[in-house]
């Protein structure tokens, strides 16, 4: 599956599940009492200890009892079967904030591919709202097994090495 | 009157290990003494647990009045866990290191019914998640542990470790080396898999230039085992466990040595 044809499977997918898709770049409305948002972007790298330039980002507000399971699905909308390949889930308690959290760096075969984090605010009644991060990089070298980022395919014959000749990555 | 065993399992959200084995011993000591404070005979309490489930298994729990307790013991139980870290994640206030997802209760084929964590019991639960989501309705607690395993979940910790150490075992043959599986290494793998698969990789040779006991520690934070010949010599392979099936271990091979050799590059 093409690297564009990954994002496009992904927004699909978390359309279905009544998230409004963000266009890449828009800054995180005020929380509402219900959201639902996803959208690819290209973000400043080196700060989530996720690997490549790209993430998708998913958050739900409050986070279903199946926010994990939705998660799990979404990768098979992206080409990889689960069946096939190891998760890990490590533990992950998020940066210090005001709010609780925990959640998981989840490994893909070993390596970084995704966090999820649930932030539980509200002492009387708390709830859970769920935050993910993707690295589609990742995504994509396992959806069409590749080894470096600059071999995936971007769109049909043009690669990622290609789009980003030039920008040292 | 007859004495049916009884089953109670706390199905989680991936659970750290670290709780998953003092939750276990919670639950076993709590049960004994809420099933002597209620004067409940049982044949025997056991206890289990996996980086997703917490187990209770009560053999030989009298049927009749009596049995009735199990409603009040089982959901008490839950809430006296306690974990190095946990967070009330939904109104009833129950602390829980992830969210809990299930409660299955039951005395032979009786559900054991009561509300917990937002939650009704059940006689319903989950197997491998690793082949996709699928439900397991348990017909009878003594055939808990039976439709678990057909689940591709084996949930018994003693049971999961006799698994690891003949498939390390068996690997080991196969590879005429010896791969270093220490009990503590062992033990830190136990709560990462419901089903643990063996993995074998390679990495390159390069990297045992590197002093012995520097490339033991990285593959022993990565909850890999190292391999080595009858001298002690460490060889370029490494064994791990993935959780689910054998299919595709061409991709967690692959994957696992990639993480490797990245960690020991950084340390190179």
């Amino acid at each position: 599956m093409d690297f564009q044809e990954i994002i496009l499977k992904l927004d699909r997918y978390w359309a279905r599940q009544g998230c409004a898709l963000l266009p890449p770049g828009a800054a995180r409305p005020r929380p509402a009492a219900r959201l639902c948002l996803a959208g690819a972007a290209r973000l400043a790298p080196g700060n989530d200890g996720l690997a490549g330039l790209y993430r998708y980002r998913v958050f739900l507000s409050p986070a279903p009892a199946g926010a994990r399971r939705a998660f799990l699905e979404s990768l098979r909308a992206a080409g990889i079967d689960r069946s096939e390949h190891d998760l890990r889930w490590l533990p992950f308690d998020g940066p210090d904030g005001p709010e609780a959290a925990a959640g998981w760096n989840v490994l893909l075969d070993g390596q970084a591919l995704a966090s999820f984090l649930y932030k539980v605010s509200g002492a009387g009644s708390p709830q859970a709202s769920a935050e993910i991060l993707v690295s589609l990089e990742r995504l994509a070298l396992a959806s069409q097994r590749r080894r470096s980022a600059g071999e995936l395919s971007w769109a049909g014959r043009l690669t990622y090495g290609e789009l980003h000749a030039g920008e040292g990555e | 009157m007859t004495a049916r065993d009884a089953v109670f399992e706390i199905l989680a959200e991936n659970l750290p290990g670290a709780g998953v084995r003092s939750a276990v011993e919670q639950l076993k000591k709590y049960a004994a003494e809420e099933f002597a404070r209620r004067s409940l005979p049982c044949g025997g309490l056991e206890a289990y647990g996996t980086c997703r489930r917490l187990v209770l298994y009560a053999a030989g729990v009298p049927a009749g009045p009596q049995a009735k307790a199990l409603a009040e013991i089982f959901p008490l139980l839950l809430g006296r866990l306690e974990f190095p870290r946990a967070l009330a994640w939904e109104p009833s206030g129950l602390r829980f290191p992830r969210p809990v997802r299930g409660l299955a209760a039951l005395h032979g084929e009786r559900l054991v019914a009561f509300s917990a964590a937002g939650l009704r019991s059940g006689r319903v639960t989950e197997g491998q998640e690793a082949l996709g989501p699928r439900q397991v309705k348990l017909a009878a607690a003594e055939k808990y542990f039976k439709a678990l395993e057909h689940a591709s979940v084996l949930v018994q910790d003693a049971r999961r470790l006799e698994a690891m150490r003949g498939a390390l075992a068996a690997a080991s043959r196969r590879m005429k080396l010896e791969i270093e599986a220490g009990e503590d290494a062992l033990g830190e793998n136990l709560y990462l898999a419901e089903y643990p698969v063996p993995v074998v990789s390679a990495f390159s040779h390069e990297f045992l230039a590197l002093p012995a006991e520097r490339l033991r520690a990285c593959l022993r934070e990565l909850l890999f085992f190292p391999v080595s010949d009858a001298a002690g010599r460490l060889q370029p392979y490494f064994a791990a466990f993935r959780d689910g099936i054998s299919k595709g271990q061409r991709n967690v091979e692959d994957g696992f040595r990639a993480a490797l050799e990245s960690r020991l590059q950084q340390i190179k």
